[in-house]
């Protein structure tokens, strides 16, 4: 298919869904920081340029591909632990010279969407237990050297992805949920074992807001009144008191979403939500209309991992979880994220594209072209 | 093939059960934000605004007073000032007693100011009292180390007066919350006045400030300034020459205005006593009263001019007509009225009556123009009615309508008797004659003007109509000149410029120890002597009205006002680069 006729075919929903969710972030970002404002254009002409290769080039050729960028992208992660840490956390990789700073966990989102895609459509035994050990390996390996940093704002993104994806290719719930009990049991361990002090005390900090809120929960406690005191039709931009007193903490990165809660309003902050889950229900159904299975599963991988960071993002901000240091797609002001958030509507409509699919097609009939 | 591949329902619920979970799960969230946003909001809404401590009023800057070439005359500066936010004293470790009593000691805080900051702090939910306005950046510096809770720093401005008492008169004053109360302050007011915005001001619990951004003032703007006529130089002249004249007379009180006629200009007005512009309560009240435009006199002979120009524009005489003057006593006709002259002349020409200032002749000539003109000319030339400049407190004078005249008034009023008027109305129709005959409105204000002097707006000149032809106009300029060349007016001459001028004598009416010491009318002793200077006469750049009241040691125009008149015209021409007047225009024609 030539570039001409893909562009004509693209999925103009998707890519407005996208616009209207970096036009409305830019919009507040400016009202945060007028600063990284600008700065965050020259990320968006990048995340654009890098949308275009990721929609133009075949995403099959990628998928075949997966492996290798699956091993670059674990190399990457491997390199970032041996480097000192920057702000409390072995993170970020920087490029000699630029003064830019890689995050190979963002890298690794991308990756382990193709990886498992490859890894499942030519497989056919997702109904099995034997059939899970793959691709929980090839995700799990990964996650521990994220989770090893600490990242765990990606890292908690791997598993709903993981699961979502399995499942999609057909996977028995009743294995997945047993997974995830054994999950939910190991957590004891993980907090006595694995987990650190200060994620230990975000966690109770979650729990009990009142007591940590000289420290840990400052953010919450903050970010929560800059909700809250947003109302219905929010304080109007500019004009969030939180925000222009700099006391929500993060409020370009982490906690966008409570600047737009609080001079945008409930109206803004559903708004956002609605275009986040009407992204998310878009790459669902471009993942039904595809009948390719390697597209499907990127399709499906990539709604998940946006629509689930989205969530994450807003029930931090909203204090239904516990802090875990995610960025808002497509709005919270970072490099990495942003290229990578691109990168995966890139495949979306390059996916979307490769088979027509387009929200009014017909049903998918369950027919094969093998 | 995998199941999925083949089970058509399997897939089909597998999309639907991911499709809802999302929903679900964004639902659940929707859900969250409805409770922070709209059940919570009134709570989160008021922990917000606990940060928002109280809201200060910020007065914008108020603009410039320029003089007629930008030199400031009133400027604002800024100056920190002491306030408490007494909530966050008595929160404090030290409460509000020990905050106060470390205020005490820095400010000195008197006995009464210290009542004040209690009784207003002990107020119920009080959040704001001024400990001090206006203290020194020292003091602010000592106290900014002591960190005492709840004291901050607004800055306001503070009216200045660069050039000390200059002025004063016309730029009047502003009060301490930079309204103007007087002179130009008030009058611009609404032009010079900033923008006033509020700035919130944000602490944490314990007192500390959050934020002390400029962009959190709401709407707050600089004034515009005010560029007035005023030349401070010539003003300067002005003061010194008038201050130097009741000096060496010992005289009360004086004042002087100089005009250009072509304008109508104000260039330099002042009165003495006066105040200074920033304590205008420290001398006495009658002292910031603007004597140019508040004060009226008798004008005596400097009101002759305006009799003869109602003679020539009617024809009733011309300047060559001779009227005997009857050796300085002459009983009216139709009255038991006595007129005198200072000096006994016989047969005069017009010129010369008024060169030599004589009151019979100028009577005889006023018969000759009647009542009604006469009236209808010296209301023509502004008498009786405000010049209608801009400051406030200007009165009218008086003129009465001749119906009410009695027999003794067509004696009286040509010698300026009779009829009161304010300096201000001396020099606007002076001003007439020197502009060939056209009266001009007195014009105080040239422009207002923005941040970086831009033209915002500009006054134009205000012709009021022509009250006199300019041949006629041109020929009692020539007699005021000859008036100084031979006559009163010596004491003005000039070697570089032709001077035209009047000399006018007025007695005041008698006060009470006068009445009780017997005298009725007019006061043995106490006089206005003034003088109006018009120069040069070839081309009349200046209108100079100087009046001095109760000098001591003289009491003549030409003797107590002239030389102050004299010297302001030299200085002012050079001043402005004033050709010397051609030697050909000396000596009358």
């Amino acid at each position: 298919m030539s570039w001409s006729e893909k562009i004509l075919r693209t999925h103009w929903f998707v890519l407005l869904l996208t616009l209207a969710i970096v036009g409305i972030g830019l919009y507040y970002l400016k009202s945060a920081d007028a600063g990284f404002f600008f700065r965050q254009i020259r990320w968006l002409v990048l995340g654009f340029t890098a949308m275009a290769v990721c929609y133009l080039i075949d995403y099959r050729w990628l998928l075949r591909q997966a492996y290798l960028l699956y091993a670059g992208a674990f190399s990457l992660l491997v390199v970032v632990l041996m480097l000192p840490a920057k702000r409390g956390a072995q993170s970020w990789i920087e490029v000699p010279g630029t003064g830019f700073n890689i995050q190979p966990s963002e890298v690794m989102k991308l990756c382990i969407i193709l990886v498992l895609a490859r890894n499942l459509m030519t497989r056919d035994n997702q109904a099995t237990i034997r059939g899970l050990i793959a691709p929980f390996l090839l995700l799990f390996a990964p996650l521990a050297l994220i989770l090893k940093q600490p990242d765990l704002g990606t890292g908690i993104l791997f598993p709903p992805l993981l699961f979502a994806m399995v499942y999609a290719s057909g996977a028995r719930l009743w294995h997945l949920l047993s997974v995830m009990a054994a999950g939910v049991c190991a957590l004891p361990v993980m907090w006595l074992e694995v987990m650190k002090e200060y994620q230990k005390n975000r966690v109770r900090a979650f729990l009990n807001p009142e007591i940590y809120s000289a420290r840990e929960a400052y953010q919450l406690i903050q970010s929560l009144i800059a909700i809250g005191s947003g109302g219905l039709y929010g304080m109007g931009w500019g004009e969030g008191s939180q925000n222009a007193l700099d006391l929500l903490p993060d409020k370009h990165t982490d906690f966008i979403f409570g600047v737009i809660a609080e001079e945008g309003g409930f109206v803004m902050s559903a708004t956002m939500l609605g275009l986040y889950w009407l992204f998310a229900i878009s790459g669902l159904h471009i993942s039904r209309n595809t009948s390719e299975p390697g597209g499907k599963l990127i399709a499906v991988g990539v709604s998940v991992i946006i629509g689930f960071q989205a969530l994450v993002n807003s029930g931090v901000v909203s204090a239904v979880l516990p802090t875990t240091g995610i960025t808002l797609p497509f709005i919270s002001y970072g490099g990495s994220s942003m290229i990578v958030s691109f990168c995966m509507v890139g495949l979306l409509l390059n996916v979307s594209s490769a088979k027509g699919a387009i929200l009014t097609r017909p049903k998918f009939t369950g027919e094969v072209p093998v | 093939m995998s199941k999925l591949k083949t089970d058509k329902d399997r897939v089909y619920v597998r999309g639907a059960v991911l499709l809802g979970l999302i929903f679900v799960l964004f639902l659940a969230l929707a859900g969250r934000l409805v409770d922070l946003q709209y059940f919570n909001h009134n709570a989160y809404a008021e922990t917000a605004s606990s940060y928002v401590d109280s809201s200060v009023t910020w007065n914008g800057r108020r603009g410039m007073i320029v003089d007629s070439r930008l030199r400031p005359m009133a400027v604002s500066l800024k100056v920190p000032s002491c306030a408490l936010d007494p909530k966050l004293a008595k929160n404090s470790k030290t409460g509000l007693a020990g905050v106060i009593d470390s205020l005490r000691v820095s400010l000195q805080l008197s006995p009464a100011e210290l009542d004040r900051i209690y009784r207003i702090s002990s107020r119920e939910g009080s959040r704001f009292v001024w400990i001090r306005r206006r203290i020194e950046d020292s003091q602010k510096k000592t106290l900014e180390e002591l960190k005492l809770p709840g004291v901050y720093f607004p800055a306001e401005f503070e009216r200045d007066y660069p050039q000390g008492s200059l002025a004063s008169h016309v730029l009047g004053f502003s009060d301490i919350d930079g309204k103007g109360r007087e002179g130009i302050e008030n009058v611009c007011d609404s032009i010079l006045r900033g923008l006033d915005g509020s700035r919130p001001v944000w602490r944490d619990a314990l007192g500390n400030k959050l934020s002390d951004k400029e962009e959190h003032l709401k709407s707050l703007e600089p004034g515009l300034n005010v560029s007035l006529t005023i030349d401070s130089y010539i003003q300067s002249v002005a003061e010194a020459a008038l201050k130097d004249s009741i000096d060496e007379y010992k005289a009360k009180s004086g004042c002087v205005v100089v005009m250009e006629p072509c304008s109508g200009d104000i260039l330099a007005m002042a009165g003495y006593p006066d105040y200074k512009p920033e304590n205008p309560a420290e001398g006495a009240a009658k002292n910031r009263l603007n004597p140019i435009i508040a004060s009226v006199f008798e004008p005596g002979s400097i009101f002759k001019p305006f009799v003869i120009a109602a003679g020539l524009e009617l024809k009733r005489v011309t300047s060559e007509t001779v009227f005997n003057c009857e050796n300085g006593a002459w009983k009216m006709p139709e009255s038991r009225r006595v007129l005198h002259d200072a000096h006994g002349y016989g047969k005069l020409t017009v010129e010369k009556i008024l060169v030599k200032s004589s009151n019979i002749g100028t009577a005889k000539v006023a018969l000759e123009v009647g009542k009604k003109d006469l009236y209808k000319y010296l209301t023509g030339f502004g008498f009786g009615r405000k010049t209608g400049q801009p400051l406030i407190g200007e009165i009218d004078g008086t003129l009465r309508t001749p119906d009410k005249w009695s027999a003794y008034s067509m004696g009286s009023i040509p010698m300026g008797q009779e009829v009161t008027v304010t300096p201000l109305q001396v020099a606007t129709a002076y001003c007439a004659l020197a502009n060939s005959g056209v009266l001009i409105k007195p014009r105080l204000v040239r422009e207002v003007l923005d941040d970086d002097y831009n033209t915002v707006s500009a006054v134009d000149v205000q012709p009021l109509g022509r009250v006199i032809s300019p041949k006629v106009a041109k020929e009692i300029l020539l007699m005021l000149q000859k008036t100084v060349e031979e006559g009163t007016g010596k004491k003005a001459q000039l070697k570089k410029y032709t001077v035209g001028g009047k000399t006018g004598t007025a007695q005041l009416a008698v006060n009470a120890d006068e009445i009780a010491a017997g005298h009725k009318g007019y006061s043995p002793n106490r006089y206005i002597g003034s003088f109006v200077g018009v120069a040069p006469i070839e081309n009349p750049r200046l209108v100079v009205v100087v009046s001095i009241r109760e000098p001591k040691t003289a009491h003549y125009g030409g003797t107590v006002a002239a030389p102050a008149v004299r010297r302001i015209i030299d200085d002012t021409l050079h001043y402005l680069k004033v050709e010397p007047s051609p030697a050909d225009t000396k000596g009358g024609r």
